[in-house]
């Protein structure tokens, strides 16, 4: 048995174009929220807090306040757009569903977009800290171990290169309709089926015994 | 894997040179003026360092992650990994001569084009191509084995 596939393929291209006009209407000021949610986060594992994160368009400034910029010094800025750009490959993956206005749907991607913005934190905090761990000199070698470097090191290539792409496939599959246990579903009703089919074969065989 | 330094440098790199030279030649048969530097692709106003990430390597192995661990006859993952590797390579190609092309005529489009169209699109493809191949393919030596 055969499905078309068509239906799926232009609810999934109608999601991608919504995905993309919403991704590059919203970048400047989602970046403003990701720059004050990561500076948040960072300088809370800070003691003194330190670090403070400047938006400029897409792009954040990372500095500190115990190594004020130089003209001769490099300042990290991590680009926004190439760290949220899955948020695309989400909202396509749900329009894509068969019933993509269903609550359902549109509650789990609620849900899947607001854990995105949690994955998006923690790809900042990983890139700034990878700078940390490695671009300082003594001061990396004096405040991170071997393990933290080779981790915070590695921390942005994974998610570049498998979790950018790996964590939007695996908050759709979490958080999609299929996957949200329902009291009134059809596997609720099934199972109730099979109790009350199990019941009466057992009441017979009870009545027989 | 493709990230351990002698497979990178002489595997990934020699093949990344290979798609740059495709797309120098598909721009070329374009009209376009386009030098080619290793993996560097260059036009009059713009060049393009094409790097892991943007030769369509990481989306092959995606792919062939997903169909080796899939059950289904030995000639069902040849003949998928083969047809979809050859896909993703000729989407990457447009691709790449596509953002040259951006680079060299429409710079203000390029980053947005760069990484929000493409490279959804690339991942896309190769999760659709899983999906078909699985429901084509793969589908048989299950319903047959039950």
């Amino acid at each position: 048995m055969r499905k078309n596939l068509s239906p799926l393929v232009l609810r999934g291209l109608a999601g991608f174009l919504i995905g993309l006009a919403v991704w590059g209407g919203l970048s400047v000021p989602y970046t403003r929220l990701l720059a004050s949610l990561s500076e948040a986060v960072i300088r809370f594992g800070e003691r003194p807090p330190v670090t403070y994160m400047t938006p400029q368009g897409t792009l954040m400034m990372v500095d500190r306040s115990d190594f004020p910029p130089s003209p001769s010094s490099v300042r990290l800025g991590v680009e926004s757009t190439d760290i949220t750009f899955n948020f695309i490959l989400l909202l396509t993956l749900f329009a894509a569903s068969s019933r993509p206005l269903s609550d359902r749907n549109v509650f789990g991607f609620v849900g899947a977009a607001v854990s995105l913005v949690v994955v998006h934190v923690a790809a900042i905090v990983a890139f700034v800290k990878a700078d940390y761990a490695m671009n300082f000199g003594p001061w990396s070698a004096l405040h991170y171990g071997v393990v933290a470097r080779h981790f915070w090191g590695a921390a942005p290539y994974f998610y570049s290169v498998v979790g950018v792409y790996g964590l939007a496939f695996a908050l759709w599959w979490l958080f999609r309709p299929s996957s949200i246990p329902s009291a009134q579903g059809p596997s609720s009703r099934k199972n109730r089926q099979t109790s009350d089919i199990t019941r009466r074969h057992k009441g017979h065989r009870d009545g027989t015994a | 894997m493709a990230a351990f330094g002698p497979v990178n440098d002489h595997v990934v790199v020699p093949f990344t040179e290979l798609v740059v030279s495709a797309s120098a030649f598909l721009l070329r048969s374009a009209h376009q003026p386009i030098d080619v530097i290793g993996t560097v692709i260059r036009s009059p106003h713009f060049a393009l360092d094409v790097r892991n990430g943007c030769n369509g390597v990481e989306a092959m192995m995606v792919l062939a992650a997903a169909m080796l661990a899939f059950p289904a006859t030995l000639r069902s993952r040849l003949a998928g990994l083969l047809a979809g590797s050859v896909a993703i390579q000729i989407i990457n190609l447009v691709r790449v001569s596509s953002l040259v092309w951006l680079g060299e005529h429409h710079r203000e489009f390029f980053d947005f084009v760069h990484v929000g169209v493409w490279q959804s699109i690339v991942i896309l493809a190769a999760v659709s191509m899983f999906i078909f191949w699985s429901r084509k393919f793969a589908e048989k030596p299950l319903a047959a084995r039950s």
